[in-house]
């Protein structure tokens, strides 16, 4: 076999999986368990599990590899366990108890339904630098950048003496409006600077406006505190896994991946902006493959244990959100946006003793203890429990045979748990389990159909995780998607995805353009000229930023977008530019023309209202420089007979009845092959469930197509 | 079926429990048990052996003892027939002057003493504050709670109270 | 099943008759389609419930209002044809049963005949005595038709920061009368096919400062009824028409069932009472019309029964007359204020619907403030009366909680959150007008087993928020010098209340700003603390300095004011700025603000839970360190020593000092008191001899006026003669 030239790894909360692909695009899958303290350790042990597969040793495997990605939960860990960096904040005078507040909101923003209502559970977290180590200083800039009161420059001296003296490790500066005009915050930073120069200390100091110069000050200042607390302990693991790369002989810079996607590289500015970048990874193989297979508008969806993300693809686009929640902290990060639920199989199923009224979740069985089945101390039923009750898991095959399922406990627990309570037949009962969370998952995709307005049978649905296939014929039902597609890697998708990513940057910044219904040309052409002239600031940064990676100027692609709303309105909906550098009333109208068209796609024609007038709030780019990436595999149809892959029968539950279900081995099917419900197609990492009058056709890139009966 | 242990309830209602663990608590299912648990809690933290049958207020008890069904004070006071309001049988210290309000709120402005008053009812034997009033001069006091003691556990815990 | 294509009017009867004779909704007294297939009947629940949350999201990202858009104050459900809340999302629950009325009026006053109730109609209403709190909570509806049948109704209100009315901004506190609250939209048919009505539009456009806010609000609302809609049609081809008529009443039904059943589980059966006020001064203020006394004091008083099957009967007997000014409210506003309530306590998992409204009720006296018997009067501040009143009702619960042993759930509840509303010339040179809807964001009242909520909770809003500064001087011609956490203003207590913030701003690029302030309540508490605990302070004076020296002293780099600081008898203002100082009781209601000006406004704690003397000094030292509290407070009312850690500079507790300095304020506190018999031998003489301000008086007059109950108890309490009297 030839020699990987990506190596792709995505290490989960639990299992860290690698990809490895060759140039000809076939690729094989590892998978090691997620070492959290040094995860250098499960990196290189995944890496080894790939290796063995590929049958080459791990220093031929690096030494012959031309790209190394990585993305981690190291820094999301150091966040969720608050073993971050010592900090100190200067902020406006006045508004030092912004840390403490959070807006009120953050007291239960990323609460479930229930407890959102449920006012008791509220509570703040715990902020990440102390009230004691805020300082205010005197100064106020406003929305238009004119300064309102000066900078108190003795203010910041005594302020910075202060945190010194509290031996910080750090020091934020978050200014109001210093996106708009970062003069205060730039003065605060050059005194901070001379006071630690003076006091010989090694003190790193950061400023909101340069780590995401954008408007809302609460998120704006959790961005910049969440840089300065995480990342220096995210690089420094992200260096372990780049020294431990060239250890076994790899030749470059190991790169990771961005929340809003691409790749950069470890020595990343804003290291903040690869966070959240596990599910991304998914999205990204997404796009890819639809781009291989000519069809650009899907809808991915990612099935683990405890979450089902949904990404949506439009024309090979994707949204972006640009104030996600980060462990109760709002924060204003551009990331891919996802809608994610809690529904997987290690989904806890309860039935309340008072009402028999039933539900899932939020809580999941994680992997230690897991779900009954694995026989690790887990006394709580879970949907893989039920999964297993229906011999739709093999109790023998788990994990390719690693994990041995006591399907007995399993049923016992369920049984009394469970079924009793209910007074529902067993078998059903487990079964309708599945179905509720089916039907959410169901229920969840068909309100991301709607919340975006799109029409599914304009789309193509691709699932994948571990638990996505096991689940996919109920998710999808009814939906009428165009195709549904799943893969035989369909649970290292998402490192599979971050080999796919390009080189990339997001720029941009706020501003705030508003233009009239009724404006003659003139003052068309100015704000034609005021957007354009925007855009060539950020484009030179973005170049200058990429260079200094060791990109090549030729190599570098331009997208530009703007943030739209009708003036007075407090959303904005992203809008790809149709031209690049506009100067013209007419290249304007080409713009508006694009906003009023995507924003009635997302909300409804009703809500148009353009004698308004328009308001442009942001401005901004992606610079993208495209890299070497697995190609599927293309191969001849061939006979549709499967039998090549068949490996058993087996007893599975399904629709209310027990049926003789045929079993395959995933990778064994070859395009053309054609597998008809009820089937059971296996793979050491993952399952496919075939319900009875369904059926599942393997196409020429060797990829699963689920068709419902 | 959720439980908890006696424990865990005890911390509970001392206010100790963990957050995490009390979160949990709050967003689960209720426990069947809980409250028998929670009268044991505390009657293990009284002093007393008079059997409590419902808890009025923190530390007020409606309880079983040989003069029939009362309301007591942790401290082991007894305010009389649990039927009567327990405030006429307490102590009273009232706040409505300026100076006697600013003890409570140092910081702020206060209300106009001619349109209301604090009344604070102790125990007269501990001293506990077991309830504050705040209220225009004059106005009766509120009886808070007049549970129907024998109905609850008649009709909902389904373990009859002897007659008295 | 009443035939296809029953008259409205008939239907709604024939419910109400088979409630009455069935005592179940709509005389389902068996869930069928539930327990044929449990899983199946929940599975459609959560779709529908997630249909409202999706549309509301929607709503959210279309509106200009930053109270919707960046506070949530919105709502959207889904209604059985009789009006009944199926499913509704989160944010202002207040609303689900206030929409309900709206659709029952319709129907009742025959609108299926004339105007016609037709596919593609929107309908909309603010009118409180058909079906909503307040003139700002303006709500639509559209039908749902299937196969030219009506089987369902989507709604959905905004709170709009802005109506129109005789002063800027939408809780209008100078309306003595309808007819000064601002635009009136009374069950109107402001639109068909989909589309809303271009000279409805208009009317707004002209009607109001700030038309964006409720004109995109609007769309929004539309918009996201259409997306409910859709939703609600994809279930009945799913599932068939006639499973899905079955269905819905069967969610109402078991939602009724289950409301009984929560209260059995939480609660005690008995009779639980509480009592809080409301004091109002508007003597000598501009534009308050002589029409009643200017100054005036409600006591508002809640019995809560709960019976042995469960239901929860709330009856306000005995407290004060609807009045000339903007507070009163309509049983549509008092049902809502039971249904947010119960949605955070009892109903929170979601699938709740008017089946929890219906296992309760409420008994609102004809002629008092929570029933007007006469609809010209005012409601466009009714949440001042409101949230002290469900205040209440949360203690009550909460001492059934207490008394059950869900220690967990016992919260001493909501508090009013003091409104600024503002108009004039913006910061952009146009004219302009909004409510500043940062007051959503107070603090909490204490739990039995820890502090309340800082700074993030309101009653009508679980769902709290101030929002970002940035976004509000976006709509503001002022910009903040401070906004900060008040110490002690949580209710004293064992768990002490919530901690509220102030704000603070500096008025800029205009020369004309009005500043109106409503719900205000600084002679009397208006919230209470439980089982010890001390009440929240009362609503704060505003602290202003007009023409104020701060740019000069700005150049000259001199300590400026960002709060109006600890000391009540001289704020910082005083201390740190020149100018005209203005320290005003609410309602604010004074000449334009300019360039210059500082304004500073502070919203309220919550009540405290427990004996102060009990509180723990460690949790007390991180306070005080973080400015939750002042050391003064500490040692004075928690006899609480604490002592600096020269490590780290932190407070920390003095645990023996602590001890003895406690003993000896208990021995105290014991020594100054009084047996009650005692106190009240004297006190009887004061209220036999009425020594009491003409506000109290006049209080006890109209209670006693309106309620023979309240009378009776009063005589009987304090033995007065039958034949006593109050003359005014």
């Amino acid at each position: 076999m030839s020699q990987p030239i990506v190596i792709g790894i995505d290490a989960g909360g639990t299992m860290t999986d690698t990809i490895l692909v060759d140039a000809k695009g076939q690729f094989k899958i590892g998978k090691a368990a997620t070492t959290p303290q040094d995860e250098a350790e499960g990196f290189i042990e995944s890496a080894k599990d790939a290796a063995d597969a590929w049958g080459i040793s791990l220093d031929s495997l690096f030494s012959g590899a031309d790209v190394v990605l990585y993305s981690g939960t190291g820094m999301l860990n150091t966040l969720l366990s608050r073993t971050g960096r010592k900090l100190g904040l200067i902020t406006t005078k006045g508004l030092e108890d912004m840390i403490l507040m959070g807006r009120g909101l953050q007291a239960w923003a990323d609460y479930s339904y229930a407890d959102r209502l449920h006012a008791i559970t509220h509570h703040h977290p715990t902020p990440l630098v102390p009230r004691r180590r805020t300082h205010g200083v005197t100064e106020r800039i406003d929305q238009f950048g004119d300064i309102i009161l000066p900078l108190y420059e003795h203010e910041v001296a005594a302020a910075a003496k202060a945190l010194i003296k509290d031996k910080v490790e750090g020091i934020c500066i978050m200014t109001i409006f210093s996106h708009v005009n970062p003069v205060h915050e730039l003065k605060i930073a050059k005194i901070v600077a001379r006071e630690v120069k003076k006091a010989k200390a090694d003190i790193q100091v950061y400023m909101s406006h340069q780590v995401r110069p954008v408007v809302r000050e609460q998120s704006r200042l959790n961005s910049v505190l969440i840089e300065a607390y995480a990342t220096s302990r995210g690089r420094k693991q992200l260096k372990a896994i780049e020294d431990a790369s060239k250890k076994y002989g790899f030749r470059y810079g190991v790169q990771t991946l961005l929340s809003f996607g691409g790749l950069t590289s470890i020595n990343h500015p804003r290291l903040h902006e690869t966070m959240i970048s596990g599910p991304i990874g998914g999205i990204l193989g997404a796009v890819y493959v639809g781009k291989l297979i000519g069809n650009d508008s899907l809808i991915c969806s990612d099935m683990g244990g405890t979450s089902f993300d949904m990404g949506v693809i439009t024309k090979g686009r994707t949204r972006i959100e640009n104030e996600p929640i980060m462990d109760r902290f709002k924060l204003n990060v551009p990331t891919l946006h996802l809608d994610t639920i809690g529904a997987g199989a290690g989904m806890i199923i309860k039935v309340d003793p008072l009402t028999k009224k039933v539900s899932l979740g939020p809580e999941s069985a994680g992997s230690d203890p897991g779900p009954i089945c694995f026989g690790r101390g887990g006394m709580e039923p879970t949907i893989a429990d039920c999964d297993a009750i229906l011999g739709r898991l093999n109790p023998n095959y788990f994990l390719g045979g690693k994990v041995i399922l006591d399907v007995e406990k399993a049923f016992r627990i369920f049984k009394e748990k469970c079924a009793a309570p209910l007074g529902v037949d067993i078998y059903e009962a487990a079964e309708g389990m599945i179905h509720m969370l089916e039907q959410d998952a169901n229920a969840a995709l068909r309100r991301v159909i709607s919340g975006q307005g799109i029409h599914p049978s304009e789309y193509t649905l691709l699932s994948y995780g571990g638990s996505g296939p096991l689940h996919l014929a109920g998710c999808s039902r009814g939906i009428g998607f165009k195709d549904i597609i799943t893969f035989q890697f369909a649970a290292a998708f998402s490192a599979f995805g971050c080999t796919t990513a390009d080189f990339m940057r997001r720029h941009s910044i706020s501003t705030q353009i508003d233009i009239p219904t009724e404006t003659e040309g003139q003052s068309n052409v100015g704000y034609a000229r005021k957007i354009n002239t925007l855009w060539a600031d950020l484009q030179a940064e973005a170049r200058r930023e990429m260079q200094a990676d060791g990109h090549v100027l030729a190599d570098i692609k331009i997208r530009p977008f703007l943030m739209m709303r009708y003036t007075g309105q407090l959303e904005d909906i992203e809008v790809p530019s149709p031209l690049l550098a506009p100067k013209s009333a007419e290249d304007l109208r080409s713009i508006i023309a694009a906003f009023e068209d995507t924003y009635s796609k997302i909300n409804h024609l009703v809500s148009r209202y353009g004698n308004v007038g328009y308001s442009v709030m942001e401005v901004g780019l992606t610079a993208t420089v495209e890299k070497v990436k697995p190609t599927l595999l293309k191969r001849a149809l061939g006979a549709a007979d499967p039998s090549s892959a068949h490996k058993g029968v087996r007893r599975v539950y399904m629709n209310g009845a027990w049926h003789e279900a045929q079993l395959y081995e995933m990778d064994d099917l070859q395009p053309g092959n054609h597998v008809n419900g009820p089937a059971i197609i296996e793979h050491p990492a993952t399952t496919l469930v075939v319900h009875p009058n369904d059926h599942v056709t393997i196409d020429e890139w060797t990829l699963l197509h689920y068709h419902h009966g | 079926m959720t439980h908890y242990s006696k424990e865990t309830i005890a911390d509970l209602v001392a206010g100790q429990l963990p957050w995490p663990q009390t979160k949990r608590i709050m967003s689960a299912y209720k426990d069947e048990a809980r409250f028998f648990t929670y009268l044991s809690v505390l009657q293990s933290r009284v002093a007393w052996r008079d059997k409590i049958l419902l808890p009025i207020s923190e530390h007020l008890f409606i309880v079983d003892n040989n003069n029939g069904r009362v309301t007591k004070c942790e401290c082991g006071h007894s305010f009389g027939d649990y039927k009567k309001n327990w405030k006429l049988k307490a102590n009273i210290s009232v706040r409505n002057t300026e100076k006697s309000l600013r003890e409570i709120y140092p910081n702020s402005d206060i209300p106009d003493p001619n349109w209301m008053e604090i009344r604070e009812f102790l125990c007269p034997s501990c001293g506990h504050l077991h309830e504050v009033e705040a209220c225009a001069p004059g106005y009766p006091i509120v009886h808070d709670f007049e549970p129907d003691l024998e109905g609850f556990y008649r009709d909902w815990l389904k373990q009859p109270l002897a007659k008295k | 099943m009443l035939k296809k294509n029953t008259p409205l009017k008939d239907r709604l009867e024939e419910s109400e008759r088979l409630m009455k004779s069935t005592g179940c909704y709509d005389g389902v007294t068996e869930l069928q389609l539930r327990n044929q297939d449990p899983l199946k009947f929940e599975t459609l629940h959560t779709k529908l419930r997630s249909a409202c949350v999706s549309a509301r999201e929607m709503a959210r990202r279309i509106s200009a209002s930053p109270g919707v858009r960046e506070v949530g104050e919105m709502v959207v459900a889904i209604y059985t044809p009789e009006g009944d809340a199926i499913a509704l999302s989160n944010g202002i629950m207040v609303h689900v049963h206030t929409m309900s009325r709206f659709l029952k009026w319709m129907i009742k006053e025959g609108y299926e005949n004339d105007p016609g109730i037709n596919p593609g109609d929107i309908f909309a209403n603010n009118d409180a005595f058909i079906g909503t709190v307040q003139v700002p909570d303006v709500m639509d509806v559209i039908p749902i038709f299937h196969e030219g049948e009506l089987v369902a109704w989507a709604g959905a209100v905004c709170h709009e920061l802005e109506a129109g009315g005789i002063t800027p901004g939408g809780d209008v506190c100078l309306a003595q009368e309808r007819f000064t609250e601002g635009l009136f939209v009374c069950a109107e048919k402001i639109g068909s096919n989909d589309k809303i009505r271009r000279d409805y539009v208009i009317r707004c456009e002209r009607n109001l400062r700030m038309p964006i806010y409720w004109v995109l609000d609007e769309k929004a609302k539309v918009a996201s009824c259409i997306s409910m809609r859709e939703s609600v049609l994809e279930v009945i081809n799913e599932v068939g028409v006639d499973f899905w008529k079955q269905l819905i009443k069967e969610f109402i039904e078991e939602g009724r069932r289950g409301q009984l059943l929560r209260t059995q589980q939480l609660t005690v059966p008995g009779i639980y009472r509480g009592h809080t006020f409301y004091g109002h001064v508007t003597e000598g203020k501009p534009g308050f019309q002589p029409l009643g006394e200017p100054n005036w004091l409600y006591n508002i008083p809640v019995e809560l029964t709960i019976t042995s099957g469960g239901k929860m009967i709330m009856d306000f007997e005995g407290t004060q007359p609807w009045g000339y000014h903007s507070m009163n409210c309509t049983p549509a506003g008092m049902d809502g204020g039971m249904f947010v309530t119960l949605t955070q306590h009892m109903n929170f998992e979601g699938l709740v619907n008017d089946g929890a409204w219906m296992a309760t009720e409420l008994k609102l006296p004809k002629g008092t403030w929570t029933n007007p018997d006469n609809e010209m009067c005012a409601t466009a501040t009714s949440w001042a009366l409101l949230l002290p009143a469900y205040g209440v009702f949360q203690r009550l619960l909460s001492r059934g909680f207490l008394a059950r042993g869900f220690v967990e759930e016992v919260f001493v509840g909501q508090v009013n959150s003091p409104m600024i509303e503002m108009g004039g010339t913006s910061q952009y040179g146009t004219p302009f007008g909004m409510a500043h809807f940062e007051c959503a964001a107070a603090g909490s009242g204490a739990l039995a087993i820890k502090d309340g909520l800082d700074t993030a909770y309101v009653g009508w809003n679980p769902e709290s928020d101030m929002g970002n500064i940035e976004i509000w001087e976006q709509s503001m011609p002022m910009v903040y010098i401070g906004r900060s956490i008040v110490p002690n203003s949580g209710g004293a207590g064992k768990f002490r209340g919530g901690c509220s913030f102030v704000s603070t701003w500096l008025i800029s690029k205009t020369d004309h700003l009005r500043l109106v302030t409503s719900e205000h309540s600084s002679r009397v508490f208006d919230n209470a603390g439980m089982c010890g605990g001390y009440p929240a302070p009362t609503c704060q004076k505003h602290r202003a300095t007009r023409n104020s020296d701060i740019k000069a002293r700005a150049k000259k780099r001199l300590p400026l004011p960002h709060s109006p600081g600890i000391d009540p008898k001289k704020s910082d203002l005083e201390k740190l700025l020149k100018g005209k100082h203005i320290t005003e009781e609410g309602p604010y209601i004074t000449a334009p603000h300019k360039e210059g000006d500082v304004f500073t406004h502070s919203y309220n704690g919550g009540g405290g839970f427990g004996d102060v003397l009990q509180r723990d000094p460690v949790k007390t030292a991180w306070d005080v360190t973080n400015g939750f509290m002042t050391r003064e407070a500490a040692l004075k009312i928690y006899g609480i020593v604490l002592g600096v850690d020269l490590e780290t500079g932190d407070f920390k507790a003095d645990f023996k000092k602590t001890v003895t300095l406690r003993r000896n304020m208990r021995a105290k506190r014991l020594k100054q008191s009084q047996p009650v018999s005692k106190w009240m031998a004297s006190e009887k003489k004061r209220v036999a001899a009425l020594k009491f301000v003409p506000e109290v008086k006049r209080m006890y007059a109209a209670a006693i006026k309106l309620s023979p109950r309240f009378e009776k108890e009063f005589k009987a309490f304090w033995s007065l003669n039958k034949n006593f009297q109050i003359k005014m």
